[in-house]
Protein backbone atom coordinates (compact mmCIF):
# COMPACT_ATOMS: atom_id res chain seq x y z
CA UNK A 1 0.00 0.00 0.00
CA UNK A 2 1.11 3.55 -0.80
CA UNK A 3 2.42 5.44 2.16
CA UNK A 4 0.80 8.56 2.50
CA UNK A 5 1.34 11.75 -0.41
CA UNK A 6 0.78 14.97 0.58
CA UNK A 7 -2.59 16.64 -1.45
CA UNK A 8 -1.49 18.40 -4.55
CA UNK A 9 -1.89 22.21 -4.28
CA UNK A 10 -5.73 23.00 -4.07
CA UNK A 11 -5.59 26.61 -3.57
CA UNK A 12 -8.04 26.71 -7.26
CA UNK A 13 -9.93 24.28 -6.65
CA UNK A 14 -13.34 24.88 -5.62
CA UNK A 15 -14.28 21.51 -2.71
CA UNK A 16 -12.91 21.68 0.95
CA UNK A 17 -10.54 19.76 2.60
CA UNK A 18 -12.87 17.65 4.79
CA UNK A 19 -14.08 16.69 0.91
CA UNK A 20 -11.14 15.36 0.21
CA UNK A 21 -10.77 13.59 3.40
CA UNK A 22 -13.98 11.86 3.03
CA UNK A 23 -13.08 10.92 -0.59
CA UNK A 24 -9.68 9.53 0.49
CA UNK A 25 -11.35 7.64 3.44
CA UNK A 26 -14.21 6.13 0.88
CA UNK A 27 -11.67 5.48 -2.19
CA UNK A 28 -9.57 3.75 0.27
CA UNK A 29 -12.02 1.41 1.76
CA UNK A 30 -12.72 0.36 -1.58
CA UNK A 31 -8.62 -0.10 -2.26
CA UNK A 32 -8.26 -2.41 0.87
CA UNK A 33 -10.95 -4.13 0.25
CA UNK A 34 -9.85 -4.88 -3.80
CA UNK A 35 -6.54 -5.63 -2.52
CA UNK A 36 -7.72 -8.91 0.25
CA UNK A 37 -10.14 -10.22 -2.31
CA UNK A 38 -9.18 -12.89 -3.45
CA UNK A 39 -10.40 -15.48 -5.89
CA UNK A 40 -13.64 -13.97 -7.13
CA UNK A 41 -12.66 -11.60 -10.51
CA UNK A 42 -16.23 -10.35 -10.32
CA UNK A 43 -15.45 -8.92 -6.89
CA UNK A 44 -12.31 -7.24 -8.34
CA UNK A 45 -14.01 -5.67 -11.14
CA UNK A 46 -16.79 -4.56 -9.26
CA UNK A 47 -14.55 -2.48 -6.33
CA UNK A 48 -11.91 -1.40 -9.90
CA UNK A 49 -15.22 -0.03 -11.80
CA UNK A 50 -16.59 1.63 -8.55
CA UNK A 51 -12.64 3.70 -7.51
CA UNK A 52 -12.59 4.73 -11.23
CA UNK A 53 -16.09 6.21 -10.93
CA UNK A 54 -15.16 7.59 -7.19
CA UNK A 55 -11.67 8.88 -8.78
CA UNK A 56 -12.86 10.47 -12.05
CA UNK A 57 -16.17 11.53 -11.35
CA UNK A 58 -15.90 13.25 -8.60
CA UNK A 59 -13.76 16.33 -8.06
CA UNK A 60 -12.57 15.89 -5.27
CA UNK A 61 -11.05 12.05 -5.64
CA UNK A 62 -9.46 13.22 -8.06
CA UNK A 63 -6.44 14.07 -5.83
CA UNK A 64 -6.29 11.09 -4.35
CA UNK A 65 -5.38 9.30 -7.89
CA UNK A 66 -1.81 9.88 -7.59
CA UNK A 67 -1.56 7.93 -4.42
CA UNK A 68 -3.64 4.90 -5.25
CA UNK A 69 -2.49 4.52 -9.12
CA UNK A 70 0.12 2.20 -8.69
CA UNK A 71 -2.06 0.29 -6.21
CA UNK A 72 -4.59 -0.10 -8.72
CA UNK A 73 -2.27 -0.71 -11.54
CA UNK A 74 -0.85 -3.88 -9.87
CA UNK A 75 -4.07 -5.58 -10.98
CA UNK A 76 -2.84 -5.32 -14.80
CA UNK A 77 -0.65 -8.79 -13.19
CA UNK A 78 -3.68 -10.29 -12.29
CA UNK A 79 -4.61 -13.93 -13.49
CA UNK A 80 -7.95 -13.52 -14.75
CA UNK A 81 -8.33 -11.13 -18.05
CA UNK A 82 -11.35 -9.74 -16.89
CA UNK A 83 -9.62 -7.35 -14.23
CA UNK A 84 -7.05 -6.70 -16.61
CA UNK A 85 -9.21 -6.19 -19.17
CA UNK A 86 -11.05 -3.60 -16.55
CA UNK A 87 -7.60 -1.96 -15.79
CA UNK A 88 -7.28 -0.91 -19.39
CA UNK A 89 -10.63 0.79 -19.03
CA UNK A 90 -9.13 2.53 -16.39
CA UNK A 91 -6.17 3.33 -18.17
CA UNK A 92 -8.31 4.52 -20.89
CA UNK A 93 -10.68 6.81 -18.91
CA UNK A 94 -7.66 8.35 -16.63
CA UNK A 95 -5.78 9.43 -19.69
CA UNK A 96 -9.44 11.10 -20.76
CA UNK A 97 -9.62 13.29 -18.25
CA UNK A 98 -6.00 13.70 -17.05
CA UNK A 99 -3.81 13.03 -20.32
CA UNK A 100 -0.70 14.29 -17.74
CA UNK A 101 -1.31 10.84 -15.93
CA UNK A 102 0.32 8.73 -19.31
CA UNK A 103 3.85 8.53 -17.90
CA UNK A 104 2.24 6.96 -14.46
CA UNK A 105 0.51 4.07 -16.72
CA UNK A 106 1.95 4.21 -20.17
CA UNK A 107 3.97 0.28 -18.82
CA UNK A 108 1.13 -0.78 -17.69
CA UNK A 109 -0.01 -0.38 -21.01
CA UNK A 110 2.78 -1.76 -23.01
CA UNK A 111 2.49 -5.10 -20.52
CA UNK A 112 -1.10 -5.50 -21.60
CA UNK A 113 -0.46 -5.64 -24.68
CA UNK A 114 1.66 -8.13 -24.24
CA UNK A 115 -0.85 -10.20 -22.55
CA UNK A 116 -1.47 -13.89 -23.92
CA UNK A 117 -5.37 -13.15 -23.49
CA UNK A 118 -6.72 -12.03 -26.84
CA UNK A 119 -9.69 -9.90 -25.05
CA UNK A 120 -7.01 -8.02 -23.22
CA UNK A 121 -5.22 -7.24 -26.16
CA UNK A 122 -8.24 -6.17 -28.42
CA UNK A 123 -8.98 -3.89 -25.38
CA UNK A 124 -5.62 -2.18 -25.25
CA UNK A 125 -5.70 -1.38 -28.66
CA UNK A 126 -8.86 0.13 -28.25
CA UNK A 127 -7.27 2.21 -25.43
CA UNK A 128 -4.57 2.98 -27.50
CA UNK A 129 -6.82 4.87 -30.30
CA UNK A 130 -8.62 7.25 -27.55
CA UNK A 131 -4.55 7.75 -25.75
CA UNK A 132 -2.67 8.02 -28.77
CA UNK A 133 -4.57 10.92 -29.58
CA UNK A 134 -5.14 12.67 -26.41
CA UNK A 135 -1.12 12.58 -26.18
CA UNK A 136 -0.32 13.81 -29.47
CA UNK A 137 -3.16 16.73 -29.08
CA UNK A 138 -1.48 17.86 -25.29
CA UNK A 139 1.93 17.28 -26.91
CA UNK A 140 0.72 19.92 -29.49
CA UNK A 141 -0.97 22.51 -27.49
CA UNK A 142 0.98 22.70 -24.19
CA UNK A 143 3.55 24.66 -23.48
CA UNK A 144 4.75 22.79 -20.49
CA UNK A 145 5.76 19.19 -21.22
CA UNK A 146 8.01 17.37 -18.96
CA UNK A 147 10.63 14.81 -19.93
CA UNK A 148 8.50 11.98 -18.56
CA UNK A 149 5.64 12.97 -21.06
CA UNK A 150 8.22 12.76 -24.01
CA UNK A 151 9.79 9.55 -22.46
CA UNK A 152 5.86 8.43 -22.75
CA UNK A 153 5.00 9.49 -25.87
CA UNK A 154 8.48 7.34 -27.43
CA UNK A 155 7.05 4.56 -25.67
CA UNK A 156 3.75 5.09 -27.46
CA UNK A 157 5.14 5.10 -30.01
CA UNK A 158 6.77 1.75 -30.17
CA UNK A 159 2.88 0.37 -29.10
CA UNK A 160 1.79 2.03 -32.03
CA UNK A 161 4.63 0.22 -34.19
CA UNK A 162 3.63 -3.11 -31.82
CA UNK A 163 0.01 -2.35 -32.94
CA UNK A 164 0.67 -1.78 -37.17
CA UNK A 165 2.65 -5.52 -36.77
CA UNK A 166 -0.95 -6.88 -35.02
CA UNK A 167 -2.51 -6.88 -38.05
CA UNK A 168 -1.16 -9.69 -39.49
CA UNK A 169 -1.86 -11.91 -35.93
CA UNK A 170 -3.57 -14.82 -36.30
CA UNK A 171 -6.58 -13.71 -34.29
CA UNK A 172 -9.07 -11.98 -36.25
CA UNK A 173 -10.16 -9.81 -33.93
CA UNK A 174 -6.95 -9.02 -33.10
CA UNK A 175 -6.54 -8.12 -36.89
CA UNK A 176 -9.92 -6.12 -36.72
CA UNK A 177 -9.13 -4.21 -34.10
CA UNK A 178 -5.26 -3.13 -35.08
CA UNK A 179 -7.14 -2.32 -38.74
CA UNK A 180 -9.67 1.24 -36.86
CA UNK A 181 -6.47 1.63 -35.10
CA UNK A 182 -4.74 2.65 -37.80
CA UNK A 183 -7.08 4.19 -39.44
CA UNK A 184 -7.03 6.69 -36.93
CA UNK A 185 -3.39 7.20 -36.84
CA UNK A 186 -3.89 7.76 -40.54
CA UNK A 187 -6.32 10.27 -39.55
CA UNK A 188 -4.40 12.31 -37.25
CA UNK A 189 -1.36 12.27 -39.32
CA UNK A 190 -2.45 13.61 -42.23
CA UNK A 191 -3.72 17.12 -43.58
CA UNK A 192 -7.55 18.05 -43.85
CA UNK A 193 -8.63 20.06 -46.56
CA UNK A 194 -11.54 22.28 -47.75
CA UNK A 195 -13.69 19.31 -48.87
CA UNK A 196 -12.54 17.12 -45.55
CA UNK A 197 -15.72 15.94 -43.90
CA UNK A 198 -16.40 18.19 -41.05
CA UNK A 199 -16.51 16.12 -37.64
CA UNK A 200 -16.51 17.22 -33.54
CA UNK A 201 -12.80 17.31 -31.78
CA UNK A 202 -11.43 16.46 -35.69
CA UNK A 203 -7.29 16.33 -34.71
CA UNK A 204 -4.96 16.77 -37.73
CA UNK A 205 -1.73 17.35 -39.31
CA UNK A 206 -2.65 21.18 -39.22
CA UNK A 207 -3.13 21.09 -35.61
CA UNK A 208 0.96 20.03 -35.23
CA UNK A 209 3.26 22.53 -34.79
CA UNK A 210 6.24 22.56 -37.23
CA UNK A 211 8.62 23.73 -34.38
CA UNK A 212 7.87 21.04 -31.89
CA UNK A 213 10.81 19.83 -30.49
CA UNK A 214 8.90 16.59 -29.63
CA UNK A 215 6.86 15.96 -32.25
CA UNK A 216 7.80 16.12 -36.06
CA UNK A 217 5.41 16.89 -38.45
CA UNK A 218 6.89 15.69 -41.68
CA UNK A 219 8.03 12.47 -39.83
CA UNK A 220 4.22 12.02 -38.82
CA UNK A 221 2.82 12.33 -42.36
CA UNK A 222 5.78 9.70 -44.24
CA UNK A 223 4.42 7.34 -41.48
CA UNK A 224 0.94 8.21 -41.89
CA UNK A 225 1.15 7.74 -45.91
CA UNK A 226 3.13 4.52 -45.41
CA UNK A 227 0.35 3.08 -42.92
CA UNK A 228 -2.10 3.59 -45.86
CA UNK A 229 -0.28 1.98 -48.02
CA UNK A 230 -0.01 -0.86 -45.40
CA UNK A 231 -3.72 -0.91 -45.42
CA UNK A 232 -4.09 -0.60 -48.76
CA UNK A 233 -2.22 -3.48 -49.25
CA UNK A 234 -4.29 -5.77 -46.58
CA UNK A 235 -7.37 -5.23 -47.81
CA UNK A 236 -6.27 -6.29 -51.74
CA UNK A 237 -5.07 -9.08 -49.92
CA UNK A 238 -6.62 -12.39 -51.33
CA UNK A 239 -6.99 -14.24 -48.47
CA UNK A 240 -8.76 -11.82 -45.69
CA UNK A 241 -11.35 -12.95 -44.34
CA UNK A 242 -14.85 -11.52 -44.82
CA UNK A 243 -15.10 -9.78 -41.37
CA UNK A 244 -10.94 -7.88 -41.97
CA UNK A 245 -12.26 -7.05 -45.57
CA UNK A 246 -15.37 -5.47 -44.45
CA UNK A 247 -13.72 -3.58 -41.42
CA UNK A 248 -10.81 -2.52 -43.92
CA UNK A 249 -13.20 -1.46 -46.61
CA UNK A 250 -15.00 1.09 -43.78
CA UNK A 251 -11.51 2.26 -42.92
CA UNK A 252 -9.96 3.30 -45.97
CA UNK A 253 -13.61 5.06 -46.76
CA UNK A 254 -13.52 6.55 -43.09
CA UNK A 255 -10.08 8.24 -44.34
CA UNK A 256 -11.91 9.16 -47.70
CA UNK A 257 -14.04 10.64 -46.48
CA UNK A 258 -12.23 12.65 -43.49
CA UNK A 259 -9.12 13.35 -45.33
CA UNK A 260 -10.35 13.30 -49.06
CA UNK A 261 -6.72 13.25 -50.34
CA UNK A 262 -6.79 9.62 -50.43
CA UNK A 263 -10.11 9.16 -52.38
CA UNK A 264 -7.98 8.20 -55.51
CA UNK A 265 -6.09 4.85 -54.00
CA UNK A 266 -9.38 4.54 -52.13
CA UNK A 267 -11.89 3.98 -55.22
CA UNK A 268 -9.12 2.44 -57.00
CA UNK A 269 -8.28 -0.09 -54.36
CA UNK A 270 -12.57 -0.49 -54.01
CA UNK A 271 -13.10 -0.50 -57.97
CA UNK A 272 -10.26 -4.09 -57.67
CA UNK A 273 -11.84 -5.50 -54.88
CA UNK A 274 -15.08 -5.72 -57.48
CA UNK A 275 -13.23 -6.98 -59.61
CA UNK A 276 -11.90 -9.55 -58.07
CA UNK A 277 -13.21 -10.92 -54.79
CA UNK A 278 -10.74 -13.13 -52.38
CA UNK A 279 -11.80 -16.53 -53.66
CA UNK A 280 -11.93 -17.84 -49.93
CA UNK A 281 -15.06 -16.38 -49.29
CA UNK A 282 -17.69 -18.38 -48.80
CA UNK A 283 -20.98 -17.39 -51.43
CA UNK A 284 -22.70 -15.79 -48.28
CA UNK A 285 -19.77 -13.91 -47.00
CA UNK A 286 -19.37 -12.69 -50.62
CA UNK A 287 -23.40 -10.99 -50.47
CA UNK A 288 -22.27 -9.73 -47.15
CA UNK A 289 -19.07 -7.93 -48.64
CA UNK A 290 -20.68 -7.21 -51.42
CA UNK A 291 -23.44 -5.30 -49.80
CA UNK A 292 -21.21 -3.80 -47.63
CA UNK A 293 -18.80 -2.54 -51.17
CA UNK A 294 -22.21 -1.02 -52.35
CA UNK A 295 -23.64 0.78 -49.33
CA UNK A 296 -19.46 2.39 -49.14
CA UNK A 297 -19.77 3.26 -52.68
CA UNK A 298 -23.05 4.87 -52.05
CA UNK A 299 -21.96 6.90 -48.83
CA UNK A 300 -18.87 8.24 -50.80
CA UNK A 301 -20.88 9.31 -54.10
CA UNK A 302 -22.63 11.30 -51.05
CA UNK A 303 -19.37 13.58 -50.94
CA UNK A 304 -18.49 16.73 -53.11
CA UNK A 305 -14.87 15.09 -52.98
CA UNK A 306 -16.18 12.34 -54.74
CA UNK A 307 -16.91 14.40 -57.99
CA UNK A 308 -14.14 13.32 -60.27
CA UNK A 309 -14.52 9.72 -59.38
CA UNK A 310 -18.67 9.43 -60.09
CA UNK A 311 -17.46 7.98 -63.53
CA UNK A 312 -15.88 4.72 -61.94
CA UNK A 313 -18.35 5.11 -59.15
CA UNK A 314 -21.68 4.86 -60.58
CA UNK A 315 -20.63 2.07 -63.04
CA UNK A 316 -19.88 -0.31 -60.22
CA UNK A 317 -22.88 0.54 -58.47
CA UNK A 318 -25.11 -0.32 -61.00
CA UNK A 319 -22.93 -3.81 -61.60
CA UNK A 320 -23.30 -4.05 -57.48
CA UNK A 321 -26.92 -4.05 -57.86
CA UNK A 322 -27.85 0.17 -57.37
CA UNK A 323 -31.15 1.32 -58.77
CA UNK A 324 -30.91 4.52 -61.08
CA UNK A 325 -32.66 6.49 -58.26
CA UNK A 326 -30.66 4.96 -55.27
CA UNK A 327 -27.48 6.59 -57.16
CA UNK A 328 -29.35 9.78 -57.97
CA UNK A 329 -30.37 10.26 -54.51
CA UNK A 330 -26.95 9.68 -53.47
CA UNK A 331 -25.11 12.80 -55.71
CA UNK A 332 -24.91 15.77 -54.05
CA UNK A 333 -26.40 19.02 -54.84
CA UNK A 334 -24.29 21.49 -56.12
CA UNK A 335 -24.62 24.61 -58.13
CA UNK A 336 -23.32 25.17 -62.00
CA UNK A 337 -20.46 27.11 -60.73
CA UNK A 338 -19.13 24.37 -58.32
CA UNK A 339 -19.63 21.99 -60.78
CA UNK A 340 -17.59 23.77 -63.06
CA UNK A 341 -14.98 24.60 -60.82
CA UNK A 342 -14.81 20.42 -59.94
CA UNK A 343 -15.07 19.36 -63.59
CA UNK A 344 -11.68 21.80 -64.46
CA UNK A 345 -10.06 20.44 -61.28
CA UNK A 346 -10.57 16.80 -62.52
CA UNK A 347 -9.47 17.95 -65.80
CA UNK A 348 -5.97 18.93 -64.43
CA UNK A 349 -5.81 16.12 -62.35
CA UNK B 1 -30.29 -11.90 -12.50
CA UNK B 2 -27.87 -14.38 -13.23
CA UNK B 3 -27.19 -15.09 -17.20
CA UNK B 4 -26.07 -18.16 -18.87
CA UNK B 5 -23.31 -16.50 -20.74
CA UNK B 6 -21.40 -13.01 -20.75
CA UNK B 7 -22.49 -12.56 -24.09
CA UNK B 8 -24.93 -9.17 -24.98
CA UNK B 9 -27.16 -9.72 -27.75
CA UNK B 10 -29.81 -6.77 -29.34
CA UNK B 11 -32.60 -8.09 -31.30
CA UNK B 12 -33.76 -5.16 -33.87
CA UNK B 13 -36.78 -5.52 -36.20
CA UNK B 14 -39.41 -1.97 -37.19
CA UNK B 15 -41.26 -1.80 -34.68
CA UNK B 16 -40.22 -3.75 -31.63
CA UNK B 17 -43.42 -5.31 -31.66
CA UNK B 18 -43.38 -9.06 -33.28
CA UNK B 19 -40.24 -10.19 -34.59
CA UNK B 20 -38.39 -8.59 -32.17
CA UNK B 21 -40.13 -9.04 -29.10
CA UNK B 22 -40.91 -12.96 -29.74
CA UNK B 23 -37.42 -13.53 -29.94
CA UNK B 24 -36.86 -11.41 -27.24
CA UNK B 25 -38.87 -13.27 -25.25
CA UNK B 26 -37.53 -16.53 -26.02
CA UNK B 27 -33.48 -15.81 -25.22
CA UNK B 28 -34.68 -13.90 -21.82
CA UNK B 29 -36.37 -16.92 -21.25
CA UNK B 30 -33.37 -19.15 -21.53
CA UNK B 31 -31.72 -16.49 -19.57
CA UNK B 32 -29.37 -14.69 -22.47
CA UNK B 33 -28.40 -11.36 -21.76
CA UNK B 34 -30.78 -9.65 -24.71
CA UNK B 35 -32.83 -6.13 -25.60
CA UNK B 36 -35.23 -5.76 -28.04
CA UNK B 37 -35.48 -2.56 -30.46
CA UNK B 38 -37.07 -1.38 -33.24
CA UNK B 39 -35.43 1.31 -36.38
CA UNK B 40 -39.12 2.35 -37.39
CA UNK B 41 -39.91 6.27 -36.93
CA UNK B 42 -42.94 5.15 -35.52
CA UNK B 43 -43.94 2.19 -33.80
CA UNK B 44 -46.76 0.93 -36.59
CA UNK B 45 -49.55 -1.92 -35.85
CA UNK B 46 -51.73 -2.97 -38.64
CA UNK B 47 -55.45 -1.44 -38.23
CA UNK B 48 -59.32 -2.60 -39.43
CA UNK B 49 -58.39 -1.33 -42.96
CA UNK B 50 -54.50 -1.39 -44.93
CA UNK B 51 -55.04 2.54 -45.47
CA UNK B 52 -55.54 3.15 -41.32
CA UNK B 53 -53.03 1.55 -39.53
CA UNK B 54 -52.42 2.16 -35.59
CA UNK B 55 -49.75 4.15 -35.18
CA UNK B 56 -47.45 4.91 -31.85
CA UNK B 57 -44.51 6.86 -30.40
CA UNK B 58 -41.81 4.90 -29.33
CA UNK B 59 -41.84 4.32 -25.87
CA UNK B 60 -45.55 4.07 -25.71
CA UNK B 61 -46.22 1.60 -23.00
CA UNK B 62 -47.13 -1.86 -24.58
CA UNK B 63 -50.24 -1.44 -21.94
CA UNK B 64 -51.18 1.95 -23.63
CA UNK B 65 -51.38 0.60 -26.98
CA UNK B 66 -53.07 -2.47 -25.73
CA UNK B 67 -56.14 -0.78 -24.11
CA UNK B 68 -56.32 2.06 -27.12
CA UNK B 69 -56.73 -0.75 -29.44
CA UNK B 70 -59.08 -3.21 -26.74
CA UNK B 71 -61.17 0.31 -27.08
CA UNK B 72 -61.11 0.81 -30.86
CA UNK B 73 -62.32 -2.93 -31.35
CA UNK B 74 -61.66 -5.33 -29.06
CA UNK B 75 -63.16 -8.51 -31.31
CA UNK B 76 -60.92 -7.28 -34.62
CA UNK B 77 -57.91 -7.48 -32.48
CA UNK B 78 -58.13 -9.99 -30.29
CA UNK B 79 -58.81 -12.60 -33.45
CA UNK B 80 -55.80 -10.86 -35.32
CA UNK B 81 -53.78 -11.81 -32.65
CA UNK B 82 -52.36 -8.38 -31.60
CA UNK B 83 -54.01 -7.97 -28.27
CA UNK B 84 -52.33 -11.61 -27.47
CA UNK B 85 -48.87 -9.96 -29.20
CA UNK B 86 -49.52 -6.55 -26.74
CA UNK B 87 -49.86 -9.20 -23.60
CA UNK B 88 -47.32 -10.68 -24.01
CA UNK B 89 -44.76 -7.96 -24.50
CA UNK B 90 -45.88 -6.11 -21.38
CA UNK B 91 -45.32 -8.92 -19.63
CA UNK B 92 -41.79 -8.78 -20.93
CA UNK B 93 -40.73 -4.82 -20.61
CA UNK B 94 -42.67 -1.60 -20.46
CA UNK B 95 -42.36 -0.15 -24.08
CA UNK B 96 -41.16 -0.80 -27.21
CA UNK B 97 -37.74 1.03 -27.55
CA UNK B 98 -36.20 2.71 -30.22
CA UNK B 99 -32.35 1.32 -31.15
CA UNK B 100 -31.16 5.00 -32.45
CA UNK B 101 -31.57 6.34 -29.29
CA UNK B 102 -29.62 3.37 -27.21
CA UNK B 103 -26.07 3.85 -25.53
CA UNK B 104 -25.87 0.67 -24.75
CA UNK B 105 -23.34 -1.35 -26.80
CA UNK B 106 -23.84 -5.11 -27.17
CA UNK B 107 -21.65 -7.87 -28.70
CA UNK B 108 -23.98 -8.68 -31.72
CA UNK B 109 -26.72 -6.91 -33.27
CA UNK B 110 -29.37 -9.11 -35.02
CA UNK B 111 -31.66 -7.31 -37.20
CA UNK B 112 -34.27 -9.16 -38.68
CA UNK B 113 -34.70 -7.53 -42.24
CA UNK B 114 -32.45 -6.16 -45.02
CA UNK B 115 -33.89 -2.81 -44.14
CA UNK B 116 -33.08 -2.93 -40.27
CA UNK B 117 -29.34 -4.24 -41.27
CA UNK B 118 -28.89 -1.67 -44.14
CA UNK B 119 -29.34 1.21 -41.62
CA UNK B 120 -26.82 3.25 -41.60
CA UNK B 121 -24.92 4.03 -38.28
CA UNK B 122 -22.28 6.54 -37.48
CA UNK B 123 -19.24 5.26 -36.02
CA UNK B 124 -17.33 7.17 -32.94
CA UNK B 125 -15.76 5.14 -31.23
CA UNK B 126 -13.45 1.83 -32.15
CA UNK B 127 -15.47 -0.52 -30.40
CA UNK B 128 -16.51 -3.15 -32.69
CA UNK B 129 -20.14 -4.84 -32.67
CA UNK B 130 -21.57 -7.83 -35.13
CA UNK B 131 -24.15 -7.22 -36.77
CA UNK B 132 -26.42 -10.36 -38.20
CA UNK B 133 -29.35 -10.13 -40.64
CA UNK B 134 -31.85 -13.26 -40.46
CA UNK B 135 -34.88 -12.44 -42.55
CA UNK B 136 -38.19 -13.12 -41.10
CA UNK B 137 -40.90 -12.35 -42.29
CA UNK B 138 -43.25 -9.62 -40.14
CA UNK B 139 -46.39 -12.26 -39.25
CA UNK B 140 -46.76 -13.80 -35.97
CA UNK B 141 -45.92 -17.58 -37.21
CA UNK B 142 -42.89 -16.31 -39.11
CA UNK B 143 -41.64 -14.66 -36.32
CA UNK B 144 -42.22 -18.00 -33.92
CA UNK B 145 -40.10 -20.01 -36.46
CA UNK B 146 -37.42 -16.93 -36.37
CA UNK B 147 -37.19 -17.03 -32.53
CA UNK B 148 -36.21 -20.36 -32.68
CA UNK B 149 -33.29 -19.56 -35.50
CA UNK B 150 -32.25 -16.85 -33.63
CA UNK B 151 -31.99 -19.06 -30.49
CA UNK B 152 -30.30 -21.60 -32.10
CA UNK B 153 -27.32 -18.63 -33.58
CA UNK B 154 -27.18 -17.47 -29.71
CA UNK B 155 -26.34 -20.08 -28.31
CA UNK B 156 -24.00 -20.87 -31.11
CA UNK B 157 -22.30 -17.54 -30.39
CA UNK B 158 -22.86 -17.73 -26.26
CA UNK B 159 -20.36 -21.23 -27.27
CA UNK B 160 -17.68 -19.23 -28.16
CA UNK B 161 -14.93 -18.77 -26.43
CA UNK B 162 -13.55 -16.01 -28.81
CA UNK B 163 -16.23 -14.45 -30.60
CA UNK B 164 -14.28 -12.65 -33.26
CA UNK B 165 -12.26 -14.98 -34.21
CA UNK B 166 -15.07 -17.85 -34.38
CA UNK B 167 -17.33 -15.97 -35.99
CA UNK B 168 -17.32 -16.69 -39.46
CA UNK B 169 -17.27 -20.76 -38.84
CA UNK B 170 -20.47 -19.88 -36.61
CA UNK B 171 -21.76 -18.35 -39.30
CA UNK B 172 -21.19 -21.03 -41.58
CA UNK B 173 -22.33 -23.55 -39.60
CA UNK B 174 -25.78 -22.12 -38.96
CA UNK B 175 -26.27 -21.23 -42.97
CA UNK B 176 -25.98 -25.20 -43.24
CA UNK B 177 -27.36 -26.55 -40.27
CA UNK B 178 -30.41 -24.27 -41.34
CA UNK B 179 -30.47 -24.18 -44.88
CA UNK B 180 -30.32 -20.36 -44.32
CA UNK B 181 -28.39 -17.44 -45.61
CA UNK B 182 -27.36 -14.75 -43.42
CA UNK B 183 -25.64 -11.86 -43.91
CA UNK B 184 -22.65 -10.91 -41.39
CA UNK B 185 -21.01 -7.81 -40.96
CA UNK B 186 -18.63 -5.69 -38.52
CA UNK B 187 -19.56 -2.01 -36.99
CA UNK B 188 -18.10 0.02 -34.87
CA UNK B 189 -19.71 2.21 -32.27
Amino acid sequence: MSSFIPFLDESETPFSQEDVIRARTMIMENLNNLISASGSPAMKVELITKIQEQVLKWAPAMKVLEEIIDDLLAFALDVHQDVKKCIVTFIEEVCKQKIKMLPKVIKSLQLLLREDSAMVIKRVIQACGVIYKNTLQFLCTSDDVSDEMHESWIQLCFIKAQILELIDNENDGIRTNAIKFLEGVVILQSFIDSDSLKRDNDFSLDNVPTTSDIVDRKKLEDEGKNIFEILLKFHGASHISSVNLIACTGTLCSIAKLRPSFMAQVVEALKVLNLMYPPTLTASQLSSVKKNLKMQFINLLKLPASFEFRSTIVPILVDLGASQSEINRALPRMDKKEIQFRTKRAHEN
Amino acid sequence: MTFVSNLSVAVICSSNMNRSMEAHHFLAKKKYKVRSFGTGDKVKLPGTAVDKPNVFEFGTPYSEIFEDLAQKDKNYYTQNGLLHMLDRNRRIKLAPERFQTCTEQFDVLITCEERVYDQNRESTSNVPVHVINIDIPDNHEEAVAGAFLIDDLVSMLAATSDLDNEIDEVCYSFETENNKNILHCIMFY
